[in-house]
Order: C-alpha cells, then structure tokens, then sequence
C-alpha cells in the first residue's frame, strides 16, 4: 500500500451511509417520533463522524440515516452551495453513499442546509434537513436543562415571553434576528434553526417534512407538513420579516429573496446579491437562454 | 318577633388554662328584651359583668349558653349565639355597631378616612364615603383641621367623637356603646346626646353602658342594673323621657 | 359591593394533610400527639386541615415556626404536594374538581390566573435581573396579557399604587431595598388582579417603618380590588391588624378558628390563650 493510498478515504471500508445500520436504525426511529410529536425535542444517540460536532453532524446523521441510493441531495451552508463547510459535507455524502448530488432545489429529494431554506417553495416529495446548534429556545431563559423539560412539559412559556418584552421595553423591538422562537401547532416553542426571520412563515404549512438535527446537543426534532408554525408575536409588535427595501440581487436582479449585503471596502457602497445561490445561478442561466 | 334584640338565658364563662384551669364568671343568665328605637342602659359597678353582655352580643365574647336573638332588617330573626362568623361579619359591617370607651382604629389611617371606611365597607362608594363622612366629622363639631391626621394623637374626647362618628354613620340597626360619653365635654355630650335621639327616630336600636347616670336618665328607655354578673333589676325610664 | 352574606367559599380546604417522611402503619396523623411520628420519625407538616375562605375576607394564620403554616400555603400553590385532602376554587371548575387532582398544566394555569403569592423572601418571587416593569409584566403575560402597551400602562399604574417612582421601573429590584422589594412582588402578585392571594409572612424581616408601609399597601388593595386574602403570619398584631378571621395552628392541627377579636380576646386553647397573653 502506497503511502498516499493510506491517507484516502476508503468507501469499501464503510457501510453504505458511512454509520451502521443500527445507528441509522435508531436515528430514523428518533425520527419518526419527531414527526409524531411536531416541535418536540427527541433525545438521540448521536454518532461520532470525521466532521467535529458543532460542525453540522446533527444535519449530517439524519441526511446518512435517510438517504437511499435512489436519492438526489443538495446541501447548503447559509444558501451557498460552494462554501467550504457545504463542499465537504456534500464530499462526506458523495464519498459513502455514490448518490447523486444537485444545486437545484428542485432536483433534490433531501436538502441539507445550515441557516436557510431555499427561495423556492419546497414540494411535499422533498425533505429539509436543517443543521442546528442550539435546540431549545429556552436556553436562553433558564439554564438548567432539567427545568427546561419541566417548561415544555407545562407549556409554561412566558419566559421567552418576558424575554421578548424585555427586548422591547429596551429596544423598542425585538431585536432576534435568526432562530427566532416559534410554535408547532400552539403547543411546543421550538427554535428554527438559526434561519433568518425571512425564513420562518416558510415552515408554517410547507409542503415539506422539515428535520432538524442538533449533533452536539443530542435532539431531533421535526416540523411535518402543514404543521402550523406560529412566531411568538404581541398583538401591538406584529412578527415582521427582513426588510430589504427596494434593494435588488446585482446579479439576477431578484427583489422578492432573502439579500445578503456587501459594502465595498473602498467606496463603501452597498451592494446586494441572492443569498440562495443555487436560485440565483438558475435565474440567470434563464435569462441567458433568453 | 317585635323586638330588635331578645336574650334569653346567656351566661358566658371565661376558662382560663394556666398552671391549672380557672373558670371566671362573666355574666349570668342574662334576659331582656328591646324594641326597635329603644335604649337599654346598664349600671352596675366596675367588675359586674357589663361590658361582658356588650362584647357577647357583639361576639368578640363567645357565649357559653343561651339565646341572643336579633332581628335582622336584612336575614330576618338569627341567633348570635349560633351565628357563623360570616353573618357576624357581615352584620358588623351592615347593621350592629359598637362604641368601646377605648379606641380601636387602625394605625396610620387619617380620622376622616376612619370614618369613610365605615361606609366604604358597606358599598357606598368613595365620593359618597367623604361627604357623607366629612358631614358626620362636621356634626360631632370634630376640628377640621383634624381630619387628615393620625388620631393616635387626638385627646380623649377627640377620640370617643371619632369612633362615635364611625359607628353612628352607619345608622346601625343595634348600637353598643360602652361608656360613650366617658371623657366628653358638657358641648359634645349634648350632641352626643342629640345624635342618640336622632339614631333612635331612625329605629336604632341601643344597649349602652353609663358611669355618667344624669346623662343616662336623658336618653334611655328602660335601665337594667347588674351585680355579680347577673341582672338585679329593670326599671322602665319611658315615663321620665316623655317628659323630655 | 359585597352587600349579601357570603356563603358560597371562594377557596375551600378539605381534609389536607401534608407528610415528610415515608409515613407508618403507627402514625395515623389524627392521634399524633406532636407532628412527629415517634415510630417511624415522619414529620405531619398539616394534619386534616379543614377550612373555607370567602369573597373579600382576609384569613389570618397564626402560629409558631413549624407549626404548618407555610407547608399549608405552599400545598395551596402546589409547590408541594398534599399527602392527602381536597381543595376546591370557585374561580376553577366552580368549586366541582378537586385542584389537588389536576394535571400540571391545569395547576399552573390556576397558578398563572387565580392565584397570586407574595413570599417572605423577596427573592423567590421576583426575577431579581428583570427590570421592576419586566417582573409585572410575567404575571401579565402568564395571565394571557398579550399587548405591550397595556402591559406597560398596567405595570406603571401598579408600581405608582405601590409607590415605586416611575423612573425606576426600568431598574432591577435587586438594586431596591428590602421594603420596596416587597412592594414591587405585592404589586407582581396582584397584577393580573386574580381573586386569591396568598401571604406569607411578608412583613417579617422588615424595619418596622417599612413593615406598616406594606401593611397598609395591603389594606388599600385589598379594599380595591376585593380579593380574598390569606395571610401567614407568627406575628399577632399584623394579624389584629388585617384579619378579619384568624385560624391558630399548633404542631400541624388547627387548634382554633374564630373572628379576630374574639381570638384575641376570648381565645379557647389553652395554647391561643398562651399566644395571646405573649403578645401583651
């Protein structure tokens, strides 16, 4: 054996999906209660991989546990297709289990993404695998995990609704940004991820299963379709989502998507393109057909 | 029944559980009757179980037996011996004053705003409270400068006008007054003596409690005397009062 | 205006007992000499306590350390559970569920709605890092309030009656002295204007100057609002001054129960009459 044929990665030496199959048998199984029980954190045993956890492992353990040969994935890392967290997690998936890979939403069966969904609304045949570091909302308002389990049990929310009120009081707003708390069906807050504000009425009543998986913490949990997805909101503070004005992508000239913001270093004017590359890139190959 | 208040055989005993257990006499197989508008007034040495009858029909005493039947202008007939002590509390905010010689007010509380909350606690509202309380302070010729201070500070005399104020502006169906006009001056035993029979036109009901028997004589209907707990002696002063 | 005699209980306690410790076939807590079971060391907190507090009547409870007073408030607010007994809410169910019965969730609903506690250590009712107007503002939203604006008025309005300036409502009670601490729980407590409050020895541990502050706050608000108190207390002339019916606990038992007056002045036990005599 060559000492560079050492260092590679060698698939036969793995089952397909890169865990074992009674791994991804209990995974699938946290799964399903997930779905069950919409918004509810499930406890799993979650696996080592060659990625750190706080990496995207929770993402990465349902994506391995449900892909099937037949499976077209896309993964994303804040609506990039070619950071380098997305290429080797989409490496990682390729190397163990041969699927197909894609960076059209559309194409994809599961979509892996880290902070955001995709711009084009999901289909009921599609599910969104989201990468999530902290899992419960609650955290932020009692530390004690014991007793965080109590809350949920109670629905004893108003914690997280001090929290916003304080924000309010102080700010004048609430001042969340991403992962901002929300309901499933008006029983469990859950966090969504660390999605832009922009991103959370896509959950409520999708078409799609959307998973979250958070690796380092050990939780499932699950929004079904046409689940209910409520913002934590008070009557005179409306939830509201991002607000890019009239600012349009420099690139594809989308008004109605999610912009991230550029200044440039020496002008200091702002510039805006497509967050979700993958759209952006298809937009414009239309238009060059055109 | 008639009558505003008939006893009926009350006895009330005090058991005393110390090193070992005394029982003291109170007051003894007490009967009497009075009427609606009437005054009863009660001599007797200090000692004889006066106060005692007040506090029993009052309830601050509980009785150790007999009867205390009150005519309610509201429940209609109802024992106070078996009274629960929510129609003892009710009747106490509503129909049954009582004066004590001491007064029992609370701390921190201004004299006008004693007198409101007599009437704050029957419903009235707090607008009609202040001036139906400042009328009643005006009456009892009470300074007005005095109105919102602290009465812990007030003279004897002040004090007894204040906690008469206080029960009589509730126009009670049954008045106790312990000692009434203890540290009052000729003027305010006057009014004192003008307010009792205004109350009594009204239909109050009065028991009270005289040291000063030359003002008792100008009020009372009937007199009962007491010795050693029990009743001596009725004598019926309507006679002296027509004259009046 | 509460102008008719109150018969229908708002809250009302039936049969409650309360045990620490695992309890033996010796010890049945009734024929208890003490609170202590002498076989199996178990301790009754509350033996068979039965009583009724109605609409706009403030309750005095009185006794000694140990004696059960605040094991009893604190199964009523069901921190701790009832060993035994039943109790029932006018404003839940109308009286017809046993509380002590009911899920979690049920309890803190009433907890959130029906219920207000004031407790002797200020620390354990408020959130000593939320501003004064954030403390407020929880009962409110744990009682459903769900618009800021009235959430802020509401919370300014308590904190005026209490006598917390305004321009302090933005700061966090952990920086108030220990009487204001209690003023801005009592105004917490009351938010949400629920029918039942719960005091437990709310003015022990304060100087005296402060502890008629609060106790007068309590008078005026009890007239405002009409709720019906019960009050924890070892100290007899906070009772004189507020109750209007005082119950006297002794090892777990309620010895005596009586209009406060009499209590004071004709007391029956032997051990009310012992009280009674300690506090002149």
């Amino acid at each position: 054996m060559s000492p560079e044929s050492s260092k590679r990665f060698r698939v036969s030496a793995y089952n397909f999906g890169f865990l074992d199959e009674g791994s991804k048998r209990e995974i699938r199984r946290s799964t399903l209660k997930a779905v069950a029980i919409p918004g509810y954190q499930v406890p799993f045993a979650s696996r080592e991989l060659p990625i750190g956890k706080g990496w995207g492992t929770g993402g990465m353990q349902l994506s391995l546990s449900l892909a099937g040969s037949r499976d077209t994935i896309k993964v994303i890392d804040q609506g990039h297709d070619d950071s380098v967290n997305a290429v080797s997690i989409r490496h990682l998936i390729q190397s163990c289990t041969q699927v197909e890979m894609t960076r059209d939403s559309q194409a994809a069966s599961l979509i892996q993404s880290r902070h955001r969904i995709p711009e084009i609304p999901l289909r009921k045949d599609q599910i969104l695998i989201l990468q999530v570091p902290q899992p419960d909302p609650l955290k932020k308002v009692e530390s004690h995990e014991k007793k965080v389990k109590q809350l949920h049990a109670d629905k004893d929310y108003k914690g997280m609704w001090l929290h916003l009120y304080e924000d309010i009081s102080q700010w004048g707003d609430i001042s969340i940004s991403a992962d901002y708390p929300s309901t499933a069906h008006e029983r469990y807050l859950f966090a969504p991820s660390p999605l832009p504000r922009w991103d959370v009425p896509k959950l409520n009543h999708s078409e799609a299963l959307c998973l979250l998986g958070a690796g380092r913490e050990k939780k499932i949990y699950a929004i079904p379709p046409h689940t209910q997805v409520t913002p934590l909101a008070f009557d005179d503070v409306p939830f509201t989502t991002e607000n890019f004005g009239k600012a349009s992508c420099k690139n594809c000239g989308a008004d109605n998507v999610y912009l991230d913001e550029f200044i440039d270093d020496e002008t200091g004017q702002k510039t805006y393109s497509c967050s979700d590359t993958g759209y952006c890139h298809q937009r414009m190959a239309e238009r060059r057909i055109q | 029944m008639s009558a505003r208040i008939e006893c009926h055989h009350v006895t009330k005993t005090f058991e005393l559980h110390q090193k070992e257990t005394r029982t003291l006499r109170g007051c003894e197989d007490i009967s009497f009757t009075v009427n609606p508008g009437e005054f009863a007034g009660i001599t007797g040495k200090s000692g004889a179980g006066k106060s005692t009858i007040l506090k029993t029909l009052y309830r601050t005493y509980l009785p150790t037996s007999g009867h205390m039947y009150y005519r309610s202008n509201s429940t209609g007939t109802i024992d106070l011996a078996q009274a629960s002590e929510q129609e003892i509390l009710y009747l106490r905010k509503n129909e049954i004053g009582y004066v004590s010689q001491f007064l029992k007010i609370m701390p921190r509380v201004t004299a006008l705003e004693t007198v409101m909350e007599s009437l704050l606690e029957m419903g009235y509202s707090p607008g009609e409270a202040r001036s139906e309380g400042s009328a009643m302070l005006y009456q009892f010729d009470l300074p007005e400068y005095l109105w919102d201070t602290y009465p812990d500070t007030f003279s004897g005399g002040e004090k007894l006008k204040l906690n008469l104020a206080k029960a009589m502006v509730k126009q009670p169906a049954l008045l106790l007054l312990d000692e009434p006009t203890a540290s009052l001056d000729e003027h305010s035993k006057a009014y004192v003596k003008h307010m009792i029979h205004q109350l009594k036109e009204a239909g109050t009901t009065m028991i009270g409690i005289f040291h000063d028997l030359t003002f008792m004589d100008t009020v009372v209907d009937k007199k009962y005397h007491m010795k050693e707990g029990k009743l001596t002696g009725t004598e019926e002063a309507l006679e002296l009062n027509r004259n009046d | 205006m509460f102008d008719t005699i109150q018969h229908e209980p708002v809250l009302s306690v039936q049969h409650l007992s309360k045990r620490f410790g695992p309890g033996c076939s010796s010890c049945d807590e009734q024929k208890l000499p003490s609170n202590i079971c002498a076989a199996c060391g178990t301790i009754w907190a509350c033996k068979d306590m039965t009583f009724d507090l109605f609409q706009g009547e403030i309750l005095g409870i009185v006794g000694e350390s140990g004696s059960g007073k605040s094991t009893l408030m604190r199964c009523l607010h069901f921190e701790q559970e009832a060993t035994r007994g039943a109790v029932y809410m006018r404003d839940y169910d109308q009286r017809s569920t046993d509380t002590l019965t009911i899920s979690r969730q049920e309890k803190q609903y009433i907890k959130d709605h029906v219920l207000g506690l004031v407790y002797q250590n200020p620390w354990e009712g408020l959130r000593m890092d939320f501003s004064s107007g954030g403390n407020i503002a929880e009962k409110l939203i744990a009682a459903d309030y769900r618009h800021v604006r009235t959430i802020d008025q509401r919370a300014e309005e308590l904190l005026e009656k209490v006598d917390i300036p305004i321009e302090r409502m933005s700061e966090c009670p952990r920086y108030f002295s220990g009487g204001m601490q209690q003023r801005v729980q009592i105004s917490k407590a009351l938010a949400n204007q629920p029918p039942l409050l719960f005091l437990d020895e709310v003015t022990t541990g304060l100087d005296l100057s402060v502890q008629a502050k609060v106790l007068d706050l309590i008078r005026m608000l009890q007239r405002e609002f009409h709720v019906s108190i019960l009050i924890v207390s070892h100290d007899l002339s906070v009772i004189r001054m507020l109750a209007d019916r005082t119950m006297v606990l002794k090892d777990g038992d309620i010895i005596e129960t009586g209009l406060t007056d009499q209590i004071l002045e004709d007391p029956q036990h032997p051990y009310t009459q012992l009280l009674v005599q300690s506090l002149i």
